[in-house]
């Protein structure tokens, strides 16, 4: 099963997130803001959507501590904010964020649509 | 009146007008037709630190720093003999609006100039408290929108069990209202980005028709979704490289602009848009969309690319709108030097036209790119 973790702290988005999610039959771990992420990262992880603007510590803060751990160096990242920061964008493709997406822009089943693509596209790396 | 009379009203005249300009808050200098420096007012040598004579007028501009060649409006406005107007020159922290008047003597022969400094470093910074108040104002708003719009749309969807055909459809209306909204705070940020020269161009070789056939498709499929049967064709008259330096996302969004007003304003049957790429003059292309649709008021023909403006003909066929789709199109088109019009009757459809240098779009520096359109 594809095991994804969604840092996000607004607790609805979040729900709505999990709830989408699972019934595409996903695996899915959670976490409210970017400290907790990092506590809540593993090797089986098969992808991480993060948020930016969060409490305690934010995505982009989350997303640096991340690629320098060795073994999620590679780790595939989508942000999924509502932050329209073109140098916020820019930071996160430089860190290899495989999307930037801003959440207000389209309907829950299109963000659906878009993580079931890259999935399949990075099981089809993994193979 | 006798000659030592007029001799001394000239004196104090001349005197009254020199106490004039001293007095003034505004920076002022003038300068003969050599561009020596004769006379610069206590404002303007506070500004600049210049002394008071003794100095090329050259010199003075050269301090400032503008988006235009100063020098060049110099020249212009001293060979032509008219007053030239540059927006925002900057020194040090300071942010000026510059005026340059040629001065003529009697026989209307250009004898000199003066520039003019008014300080608006104020409005400069008003203006900055505002693009940031829409931002974080439009974070704000978008968090819980998108709530809105996303359990909105599990329930259309079924997501949380089975709903009556009334449910469906009342759920739908909230669900395309906050959309609405969503588009509207693109809209304004879009508007107030623009209007601050904030929004980039970043040209890349582009295939232009296959951006309008993708326009053109999107189009066709928002109308079959509506039920609507609308025609379009592209005709393209003229050669077209296969690859232009544009900005995609400008470009685009220009051309989904003038389809999808020419699409809203048509009727529900044969409506019929057709897209005409031709030859504008030698350095230019022209882009048109025509539609049979209702067509603009002869009254609201010179106010249509004004901010927030819409037709009545227009609100009463679709009752949303911003009114900021032309105007967001208008300060695109012109941010790459291209002319945008339009010829209309009312009742039997519309022409909207704009051009495109042959060479491409300039690049323009800035931090952001545009917003999602819709």
């Amino acid at each position: 099963m594809t095991k994804i973790l969604v840092v996000e702290d607004e607790k609805n988005l979040l729900k709505a997130m999990q709830e989408m999610l699972v019934k595409n039959k996903y695996q899915v771990v959670t976490a409210s803001n970017g400290k907790e992420g990092l506590a809540k990262l593993s090797v089986d992880l098969d992808l991480v959507i993060l948020d930016i603007v969060m409490p305690e510590m934010d995505g982009m803060t989350m997303f640096d501590e991340l690629r320098k751990i060795p073994e999620y160096q590679n780790m595939p990242v989508i942000v999924l904010t509502n932050w329209t920061s073109d140098d916020a964008k820019i930071k996160t493709q430089k860190l290899g964020a495989i999307d930037y997406l801003i959440k207000s822009d389209w309907d829950i089943s299109q963000i659906i649509v878009k993580i079931n693509a890259i999935v399949s596209k990075i099981k089809k790396n993994k193979a | 009146m006798n000659k030592p009379l007029i001799d001394k009203f000239v004196q104090e005249s001349s005197g009254l007008t020199k106490s004039l300009i001293e007095s003034l808050k505004d920076g002022v200098v003038l300068f003969d037709n050599k561009k020596e420096v004769i006379l610069i007012n206590d404002s303007m040598m506070h500004i600049t630190g210049l002394p008071q004579e003794g100095f090329l007028i050259s010199e003075l501009t050269s301090l400032f720093k503008s988006k235009v060649n100063i020098q060049l409006q110099l020249d212009h406005a001293l060979n032509n003999g008219k007053e030239t107007f540059i927006n925002d020159v900057n020194i040090l922290k300071y942010f000026y609006e510059m005026r340059i008047f040629p001065v003529k003597d009697v026989a209307e022969k250009i004898i000199g100039g003066a520039i003019v400094f008014h300080d608006i470093t104020y409005l400069k910074e008003i203006d900055q408290m505002k693009t940031e108040f829409i931002s974080i104002a439009s974070h704000q708003l978008r968090t819980p929108l998108t709530s809105i719009r996303w359990y909105t749309q599990m329930l259309y969807d079924g997501d949380a069990g089975k709903m009556t055909k009334k449910q469906t459809e009342f759920i739908n209306e909230v669900h395309q209202g906050s959309i609405k909204m969503i588009e509207l705070i693109n809209s304004l940020l879009n508007v107030s980005r623009l209007e601050a020269g904030r929004i980039k161009i970043e040209p890349k070789p582009t295939d232009l028709i296959q951006v309008i056939k993708k326009a053109m498709q999107e189009t066709k499929m928002i109308a079959a979704e509506k039920g609507k049967k609308c025609q379009i064709e592209l005709n393209i008259k003229t050669k077209v490289p296969d690859q232009v330096m544009v900005d995609p996302i400008a470009f685009s969004q220009i051309i989904e602009n003038f389809l999808s007003n020419a699409y809203r304003y048509t009727p529900m049957k044969n409506g019929k848009i057709s897209v005409l790429f031709e030859e504008y003059d030698h350095s230019h292309f022209q882009i048109s969309v025509t539609d049979n649709g209702i067509g603009i008021p002869l009254e609201m023909q010179n106010k249509l690319f004004v901010k927030f403006a819409r037709a009545e003909n227009a609100k009463k066929m679709v009752a949303e709108g911003s009114g900021l789709g032309l105007y967001i199109v208008k300060l695109l088109i012109e941010s790459f030097h291209g002319k945008v019009w339009f010829k209309s009757t009312e009742n039997q459809g519309t022409t909207f036209y704009f051009t495109l240098p042959k060479q491409g779009m300039s690049p323009r520096k800035g931090d952001r790119n545009l917003e999602k359109n819709y």
